[in-house]
């Protein structure tokens, strides 16, 4: 792959982004919002009590803190409707018609626009643990934070893949959104960015193990609050096997779908 | 020769030469005509968007279930959250779990309402407005807004509220509330009130478009908004966080307010509070929505 | 009364710049400059009912915003508008319900119905009767021969027949003025043709004042009694097509078939101008004054086989007026 290209790509992508001051503003107030509205709830919940499936309001609080950094990470949400417009409309040409990777120059823009809104987050972050005076957010040893982040870094591949899926679907079916929104619906809520997954009873939890959206949000945090850390090994190897599974469908879909193509917009 | 000239004589009388002022449209209701005239006009132009509505949702099998089934997953997920919640703890700020439950179905009841009725017209008014397509709204002679927010309507989402009745009959029973009309009638005001306040929301959000060229970032909190809302009842919220939901982004008014009546925990203060914060986000839209027009005017294509 | 009333009218539009660079960029998010844009200045303009007017002027000349201030789409920065007797800004009912607009580039119908189901929508929105709704949905359909479309989903339809559909959702109604913006951009020769054809007959036979802004001068040529030639937000030329073209079309374009090739020392006279020369073929452009002069002086100097004399092509002769600049002389 031809890296200098692909950078170039995603720098163009982050000063589009830039275009638009009052979203880039009102983006970085997105993570205070979500933790200030999740610590109310959970103030209230904690009424009487010190501890709920293992979290304190304290921890409570920083694994919101922690979900909601990493929840801003993954852009390709919004990437999703861009892609698929152009396929609908035809415009999808513009990419074939250049000399890259029509996947590779998603995954680039994917890239830079988390390398656009991580220091914004990392910002937000470090400003809510002293707000709070939270402690927690200090993960007690270095290889909690490497697996962390490696488990984190790959569950954002592994997101961008299955976007880049659904925006090629739009081939096949047209009008995505349904599926699109659907699918955002029950990831976030498997993803943990409502709740921690450790609220759930026992037999669900086991089951969700196998599935990557277990380590997009919820196992990176709890390995940084310190918890289930006996699990960082393995989950390293199985969201790594699905990252890979994604990319390698990810790859093939977008050769195969286009065949569906009718030359819309003619 | 002659033949040409009656030829054309014949078309031209095909053809008709009209008396210049429309006059002969005595069925519109021009300015000053009784609002029960304007009114039947309005109910007969709904009537024929909601045709050309289902119309084209027919065209599309496929989609015409999309929000039936994008919502029917949220309230799902909610659901799940909500149950999860309470695998865990046994009351929310001294509300019930019925109680609860009765709230969550008023929340579905509004949500699907506006979803059923708005929302997928209001979305539409960024795009419409960065394309320019909204030009082709203000030359109809009617009112653009109207036209704009109703033009939508989405039949499969009045399912939606199906479950929402459900929850809110089985609370009802549950907590062993009498019902009487007075009841009804009250709750279903401040139904009809907080859709109200969910359309100035709504479309103020919207709104923002005729300013700032993307505005991903408020749909954005617009959603956390709601999520967040929709899970937990107002009386959860304290102190400056209160004020902003209750007044500044009062989202968290939605179902409270009307749980609370129903539950006869509604106080007289919270009551005109609520008239009065939907009748200033009501004359604030209207007022950013008429500013937008004016700003629309002014940046060209 | 004047149907359409303009007086200096002026409208100037706010865009924002930003440098370009990553720099730029962040500078943006803090700090936005904004351009001044002169749409329009000074505009004056008065149309009677039932004339038929054609706006020119190359992109961004301000016709386009001269359309939207008479819908009322956008309000002027400073002057008077009155159109129908109605400030156009005001968006009354009354006055919308009487004039229509089609752009080229936005199509009101409804992109995945057949244009019958926008036909029905506007009866409501019109308040068409349905006696007068079916009569004139005949009349077009019978004008344009297209019944049988009516029923096709517009996404369906050629551009052509989208844009008789797109005209006969702005006539249901029965306007007394039709605004059109490119109404035949991107179509072929035939369709515009008949684009034409019907705007002539509904102009004519209906008395609708109709006022089109075309990039094409053909359409202009063809329809309009009146051009008027905007270029840089002012009006450069109001009145007819001819007169226009007699004042601007000072050369000719003479082309020349030789029998026996010409040497080097062919002499013309001053002021021709060779725009090709090969052994058997010239082509000479001449003012009108010195085309006598110069056929005489042909005539003495070589064998021919063949003479033609033309008009200079219009779309050279628009162009150069809009590159006259500012010199006005309406």
């Amino acid at each position: 792959m031809n890296l200098p290209k692909y950078a170039a790509i995603g720098a163009i992508g982050m000063r589009a982004r830039m275009a638009y001051r009052f979203d880039v503003w009102l983006g970085a107030t997105m993570p205070f919002i979500r933790v200030l509205l999740a610590y109310m709830l959970w103030k209230a919940l904690f009424a009487g009590k010190e501890t709920i499936a293992g979290f304190t309001l304290e921890t409570m609080t920083a694994y919101y803190i922690l979900t909601a950094f990493l929840a801003r990470l993954d852009q390709t949400n919004g990437m999703v409707w861009e892609y698929a417009e152009d396929i609908r409309e035809g415009r999808f040409a513009k990419y074939l018609a250049k000399p890259v990777n029509p996947f590779g120059h998603f995954l680039a823009t994917a890239a830079a626009r988390t390398l656009y809104v991580i220091g914004i987050a990392l910002g937000s972050v470090i400003l809510l643990a002293f707000l709070f005076r939270n402690s927690r957010l200090l993960p007690a040893n270095l290889s909690d934070i490497l697996y962390a982040a490696a488990i984190a870094f790959l569950g954002l591949v592994f997101m961008a893949s299955l976007n880049w899926l659904t925006a090629v679907l739009a081939w096949k079916f047209k009008d995505i959104t349904g599926f699109h929104m659907i699918k955002g619906n029950i990831v976030e809520f498997l993803a943990g960015t409502f709740l921690p997954l450790a609220l759930l009873p026992d037999g669900v939890l086991h089951l969700m193990r196998w599935f990557p959206f277990y380590y997009i949000q919820y196992l990176p945090a709890s390995l940084m609050l310190g918890m289930n850390r006996e699990e960082a090994f393995s989950g390293l190897i199985t969201i790594g096997l699905w990252t890979i599974g994604a990319l390698l469908l990810g790859e093939w879909a977008w050769r195969i779908l286009r065949r569906q193509d009718e030359g819309a917009g003619a | 020769m002659s033949m040409d000239s009656n030829q054309s004589r014949n078309e031209s009388e095909h053809f008709h030469r009209l008396p210049n002022p429309p006059s002969s449209f005595d069925a519109l209701p021009e300015s000053g005509s009784s609002p029960a005239a304007v009114l039947l006009h309005h109910l007969r132009l709904l009537g024929a968007m909601l045709k050309i509505r289902l119309g084209r949702q027919m065209m599309y099998r496929a989609s015409f279930w999309t929000a039936f089934f994008v919502d029917g997953t949220l309230f799902l997920v909610q659901l799940a959250i909500f149950s999860t919640l309470f695998l865990n703890v046994e009351s929310v700020n001294g509300w019930s779990q019925e109680q609860m439950v009765f709230f969550v179905g008023t929340f579905s009841l509004v949500d699907g309402l506006e979803m059923c009725f708005y929302f997928f017209g209001l979305i539409s008014l960024p795009e419409k407005i960065r394309d320019g397509k909204l030009d082709l709204y203000l030359t109809k002679p009617v009112n653009p807004l109207f036209f704009l927010s109703f033009e939508s309507i989405d039949v499969g989402s009045a399912l939606l509220t199906l479950p929402g009745i459900v929850m809110v009959v089985w609370a009802t029973m549950k907590m062993g509330i009498s019902v009487t009309p007075l009841l009804v009638i009250g709750y279903l005001f401040l139904l009809v009130l907080m859709l109200l306040l969910l359309y100035d929301l709504v479309l103020l959000m919207r709104c923002a478009a005729f300013w700032f060229t993307r505005t991903d970032a408020l749909g954005e909190l617009e959603g956390e908004l709601m999520g967040f809302t929709f899970r937990v009842p107002g009386v959860v919220f304290q102190g400056a966080m209160k004020t902003i939901l209750y007044v500044l982004l009062p989202y968290a008014l939605l179902a409270t307010i009307p749980t609370q009546f129903f539950t006869g925990i509604l106080n007289g203060r919270e009551w005109l509070s609520t008239l009065a914060v939907t009748l200033a986000f009501t004359l604030l839209a209207r007022f950013v929505w008429k500013q937008g027009l004016k700003r629309y005017g002014s940046t060209g294509s | 009364m004047s149907i359409i009333q303009v007086t200096n009218l002026s409208k100037i539009y706010q865009r924002p710049v930003k440098e370009p660079g990553f720099k730029g960029s962040l500078k943006a998010l803090v700090k936005r400059s904004v351009l001044q844009k002169k749409a329009l200045t000074d505009f004056n303009l008065r149309v009677e009912e039932g004339e038929l007017v054609g706006l020119i002027g190359p992109n961004g000349a301000g016709k386009t915003t001269l359309v939207k201030l008479l819908c009322g789409i956008i309000q002027p920065t400073s002057g008077s508008l009155d159109v129908l007797g109605f400030k156009p800004g005001e968006l009354k009912d009354a006055f919308r319900r009487q004039y229509a607009v089609v752009m080229g580039q936005k199509s009101q119908l409804w992109w995945d119905l057949p244009a019958l189901d926008t036909f029905r929508l506007n009866k409501e929105i019109y308040g068409i009767p349905e006696e007068k709704f079916k009569k004139n949905l005949h009349e077009y359909v019978d004008l344009f021969g297209i019944s049988e479309l009516l029923q096709v989903p517009v996404r369906n339809l050629s551009l052509g027949e989208r844009m008789k559909m797109e005209l006969m959702a702005a006539l249901l109604h029965d306007p007394r003025l039709i605004f059109l913006d490119e109404p035949t951009i991107g179509l072929d020769a035939i369709a515009q043709k008949q684009i034409r054809l019907f705007l002539k007959e509904i102009n004519t036979r209906r008395q609708v004042t109709i006022l089109m802004t075309s990039h094409y001068m053909d359409d202009i040529r063809h329809l309009c009694n009146r051009t008027i030639v905007i270029n840089e937000g002012e009006k450069m030329y109001d009145g007819s097509l001819e007169n226009l073209l007699t004042r601007f079309q000072g050369q000719r374009d003479v082309q020349v078939i030789l029998s026996e090739p010409v040497g080097l020392g062919l002499n013309l006279p001053d002021g021709v101008t060779c725009r090709e020369r090969q052994p058997y073929r010239l082509h000479l452009q001449v003012p009108r004054s010195q085309v006598k002069e110069l056929l005489s002086s042909l005539l003495l100097q070589c064998e021919m086989d063949d003479i033609r004399i033309e008009d200079e092509e219009i779309g050279n002769v628009i162009e150069r007026i809009y590159r006259s600049g500012r010199e006005v002389f309406a």
